[in-house]
């Protein structure tokens, strides 16, 4: 449904090849039929059970499969290979969240937590956990943030303490954790010991004793179903401790670092989505606007351009193992800037009441707000890029220490 | 015309469907004052037969004005839009003083998040953004539509940067997000100053 948008390619897309041009045109084509279910995320999130089968849930999940546990003839075989590289799944996630980012949230599949059994798990680890997501419909969680310390890895409380008979005892509360109420699998980061080689990651079951789970009403992006975990004397048996044959620098910290970076540009891509869609949105309902607001929305489709190019250059970068870290940070953190006043200015040039009478720019207004903190805030990717530009500009020790002083974790 | 009535009744946490419920009642007693759009936002209580929408689950109706409204334009409109303003900036004050609290509870290695020079820097500007927002003389804040949409976006601006620090919990819709939003969607219905007469 190509309607919502405009026919050219939008701008900043310069560093995509044909391929990726092919499946940003494939995702492209489903936004209509994402932003209808969508809308029913909206209102209950939980429906997204009547949509598997649509293959415009299916095909944004089979990229984060490992080639061997992906659905075979049902989608072209080099999109979804092409969808596998973190440049692919930004370019797939910006399109399907120009539709609604909701349904990629909501859908049962990997999600963060399979890119960490991906970079840890041994191989029975791999095949327990990608068999069970591909034999029946599962949801997952990457349970990193606790309530006192934010997504900060190295200071993380929950406990992992061996269990008198053998194996491990799990304790802790995580918070903000997307699907984890209504998970059956997840990884959960916790410390065995003291210091950044203490973290381990665990697979849990979430029908394992002294684990609950607590839904969290969220202004908005409802299909992320952020959820508080409680963790009480749960049972870890040590084949569920992911990595425990790599050394201790090369597992539970490794883990979760290597994650957020691979999946943080595609936040971005989700911001990016939605931010162009709600400008298109507006020159579709409004095609006619005075000069000086014409201005306002071009300099937010200038802003969008420019993130989407940076967003797409720190991917193809990671995808060539070249991982910068603020860089990584500074484009989440801007495009979700730009997705936010992007919402806004839609909503002030729609005109009076638009809040009500457009229900689809009501919840994008409020979607969006969700993006500034997934996967750390803008304060905390501000101290990283005020850190590099210190390092690239100035005399680095004495004002760094200062710098690392002034960081803020939220 | 008049000024706001110096209503502040959420000091005590009132949810902000029930505050708007308050000033509908102060400035039209016994009726509900209709946006010059037609519409008509209450709480859910107030508005008990109004069909479910989104903003159901934050406690907030939606209806079309009848003709027992007070009516979009008037006086009652512009108490009505004075008093939204005193209510988004008691909100906005509030919301302040629970990311002071809240902060102070969050700590990033040794030190409270509270004593960040960033985020200090960064709630010394809300507050003084606020202050300064509560002081524009009343006669210029309340000109006319077009004075007061400036107040309500200079409000959006500040709850946004609050919400920012508060982290994940600036999501929630049961703490100051969810009031929030319900502020800035009231905002958008009652003080939008219509830009249609632009177009031309």
């Amino acid at each position: 449904m190509n309607e919502l948008r405009e026919a050219a390619a939008p701008a900043g897309t310069d560093l995509l090849d044909e391929r990726s041009r092919e499946l940003a045109d494939h995702c492209a084509a489903m936004a209509g039929r994402l932003r209808a279910i969508g809308m029913r995320l909206d209102q209950d999130p939980d429906v997204i059970t009547e949509f598997l089968h649509e293959p415009e849930v299916r095909f944004p999940v089979q990229g984060m499969l490992p080639p061997e546990y992906r659905s075979v003839g049902e989608f072209p075989a080099r999109l979804v290979e092409a969808s596998s590289t973190v440049l692919g799944q930004v370019v797939a996630t910006e399109q399907v969240s120009y539709g609604d980012p909701n349904v990629l949230l909501a859908s049962p599949g990997p999600s963060l937590s399979g890119g960490a059994v991906q970079a840890l798990a041994d191989e029975q680890q791999r095949k327990r956990y990608f068999g069970r997501l591909t034999s029946s419909p599962t949801h997952t969680f990457f349970a990193l943030t606790e309530p006192g310390k934010g997504s900060a890895a190295t200071e993380l409380e929950t406990t992992l303490t061996p269990a008198p008979g053998g194996g491990w005892l799990l304790n802790g509360v995580k918070c903000y954790i997307g699907n984890g109420a209504r998970a059956q699998l997840g990884v959960v980061f916790c410390r065995r010991a003291p210091g950044p080689w203490g973290i381990e990651a665990v697979l849990l079951d979430t029908s394992a004793p002294g684990f609950s789970g607590e839904l969290l009403p969220s202004v908005g992006l409802r299909g992320a179903r952020i959820s508080r975990l409680r963790f009480q004397d749960v049972t870890v048996a040590d084949e569920d401790v992911l990595g425990a044959q790599r050394s201790p620098s090369r597992r539970g910290l490794y883990g979760a670092t290597y994650i957020l970076y691979r999946f943080r540009p595609g936040i971005a891509a989700m911001a990016i989505g939605c931010a162009q869609a709600a400008c298109d949105y507006l020159v579709t309902h409004r095609p006619t606007l005075p000069r000086r607001d014409r201005h306002r929305l071009d300099s937010v489709l200038d802003r969008i351009a420019a993130v989407r190019h940076r967003t797409y250059a720190v991917a193809r970068d990671i995808d060539a193992g070249v991982v910068d870290v603020a860089g990584i940070g500074a484009v989440k953190a801007r495009a979700a800037r730009v997705a936010e006043d992007a919402t806004r200015l839609v909503a002030e040039l729609l005109g009076p009441a638009c809040l009500i009478e457009h229900p689809w720019v009501e919840k994008t207004y409020r979607d969006v707000r969700a993006f500034d903190l997934m996967e750390g805030t803008t304060n905390l990717h501000a101290m990283s890029v005020f850190q590099r530009l210190l390092r690239d500009r100035a005399a680095p020790q004495p004002v760094t220490e200062r710098a690392v002083d002034g960081a803020a974790r939220h | 015309m008049k000024p706001a009535p110096p209503a502040s009744p959420q000091s005590a946490g009132t949810p902000y469907p029930l505050v708007l419920d308050t000033l509908h009642g102060r400035v039209a007693p016994g009726r509900l004052v209709a946006s010059p759009t037609g519409h008509v936002l209450a709480s859910t209580v107030a508005l008990p037969d109004a069909p479910a929408g989104p903003l159901t689950r934050f406690g907030l109706a939606v209806a079309e004005a009848t003709p027992e409204s007070a009516f979009g334009e008037g006086p009652a409109a512009d108490r009505f839009a004075v008093a939204l303003l005193t209510a988004h900036r008691e909100l906005l004050d509030a919301t302040l003083t629970h990311t002071l609290r809240h902060l102070e509870g969050r700590t990033s290695g040794s030190t409270t998040l509270l004593a960040k020079q960033l985020v200090a820097g960064q709630l010394a500007d809300i507050a003084l953004r606020l202050a300064e927002d509560t002081a524009v003389p009343e006669a210029r804040r309340h000109a006319g539509r077009d004075a007061r949409w400036r107040s309500h976006l200079r409000l959006v601006d500040i709850g946004r940067d609050l919400l920012r620090l508060l982290g994940a919990s600036g999501f929630l819709a049961d703490g100051p997000a969810g009031d929030l939003h319900l502020a800035e969607v009231v905002g958008n219905v009652y003080l939008h100053a219509d830009t249609e007469d632009a177009d031309e």
